[in-house]
């Protein structure tokens, strides 16, 4: 059986950008996805911290006074807080 | 009777020594009555001798006499921390009190300071309750506070340990000292209850350490602020009273 001879129909373009990776929308969904693990991570750390700050705090949950705030003493005291890190407190 | 001296016992800031004023002078509000008062918190390091002992200095300072007894028989740092110098080579504290090897007499030091005494632990024991429940401890308070117008008790944290709470039933009011940002919020509301269960009344709570900078205290921005203004007296000694008479303890 006889068939015509393949021709070329068109040539093919070759994109001058490579289709992927999508370089614009890979640094977008970064910087979103980044942003919203951030946040969320902060707002997860404020809730859980329950932790007395003021002495509003102190009356509002426990309904005791407080007779005095005393600020920090030392201003190059280096202590450790709670999660282990070495904190330098002003 | 036995002298000490406190050899290191730096003056506060002015921020801080105001702070501790405030604190006598509601301690004194507090009535006639309250002459034993017990200081204890949720943790460890929260400044509880800190407090202690500037509260000692200042109410001496105010013309009281005050004794501070150091009751954290198990891991007391004051000796150390304040570099506590015993007049005599062998020295008695309150352990050997309460286990009746000593009288009241041998215990109570005077210190450098006028006005201030001390009844330091010396030599800690681990197991410090049974000495604590011991009908001495309560004599020995007792008697203390007929003779002196404050009885500062330093007691170990409630938290940890339930001495704190053998220790409040012999005196007329309790102080609890909070750190900044480190005392979660049931772990106060506990201390706070365990304490109710003595009948030993709360006088109060005392926020220590507490950083001015930081962003969730604005509202001591303007406090902050105000002691700022005053920081000169800090740098500059021998300029109005207040410095003059921190640099006496010197």
């Amino acid at each position: 059986m006889a068939t015509d001879k393949p021709n070329i129909m068109s040539v093919a373009l070759v994109p001058a950008n490579p289709v992927s990776p999508n370089k614009t929308k890979n640094i977008l969904l970064g910087m979103i996805l980044g942003l919203v693990l951030g946040v969320g991570v902060i707002t997860l750390r404020m809730i859980s911290n329950d932790t007395y700050k003021t002495a509003e705090d102190i009356r509002k949950y426990t309904g005791l006074v407080t007779l005095a705030v005393v600020p920090i003493e030392n201003e190059n005291d280096v202590r450790k807080n709670k999660n282990g890190r070495a904190v330098k407190r002003k | 009777m036995n002298a000490l001296t406190i050899r290191r016992f730096p003056p506060l800031s002015y921020a801080c020594s105001e702070a501790v004023n405030t604190l006598c002078t509601n301690l004194s509000f507090a009535g006639e009555n309250v002459k034993k008062i017990m200081i204890t918190s949720c943790h460890a390091s929260e400044g509880k001798s800190f407090l202690s002992m500037n509260i000692m200095r200042t109410l001496a300072k105010l013309g009281k006499t005050v004794v501070l007894v150091d009751a954290d028989l198990r891991r007391s740092m004051i000796s150390s921390k304040y570099a506590l110098q015993f007049e005599q080579e062998q020295s008695s504290g309150l352990a050997h009190y309460l286990a009746g090897m000593v009288s009241e007499n041998d215990i109570v030091y005077s210190t450098n300071i006028p006005g201030a005494y001390m009844v330091p632990v010396d030599r800690g024991v681990s197991n410090s309750l049974p000495l604590l429940v011991s009908p001495h401890f309560d004599e020995l308070l007792t008697s203390l506070s007929k003779k002196a117008d404050y009885v500062i008790v330093d007691a170990p944290p409630l938290g940890a340990i339930i001495d704190a709470a053998e220790i409040a039933k012999s005196c007329d009011g309790t102080l609890i000292v909070v750190n900044y940002d480190s005392v979660r919020r049931q772990e106060l509301i506990n201390v706070k209850e365990q304490l109710e269960q003595t009948e030993c009344p709360i006088l109060g709570t005392v926020l220590n350490m507490v950083k001015f900078d930081n962003y969730l205290s604005k509202k001591y921005y303007y406090k902050s602020y105000y002691s700022y203004g005053y920081s000169a007296y800090d740098k500059t000694p021998h300029r109005g009273k207040n410095t003059a008479s921190k640099a006496k303890d010197k």
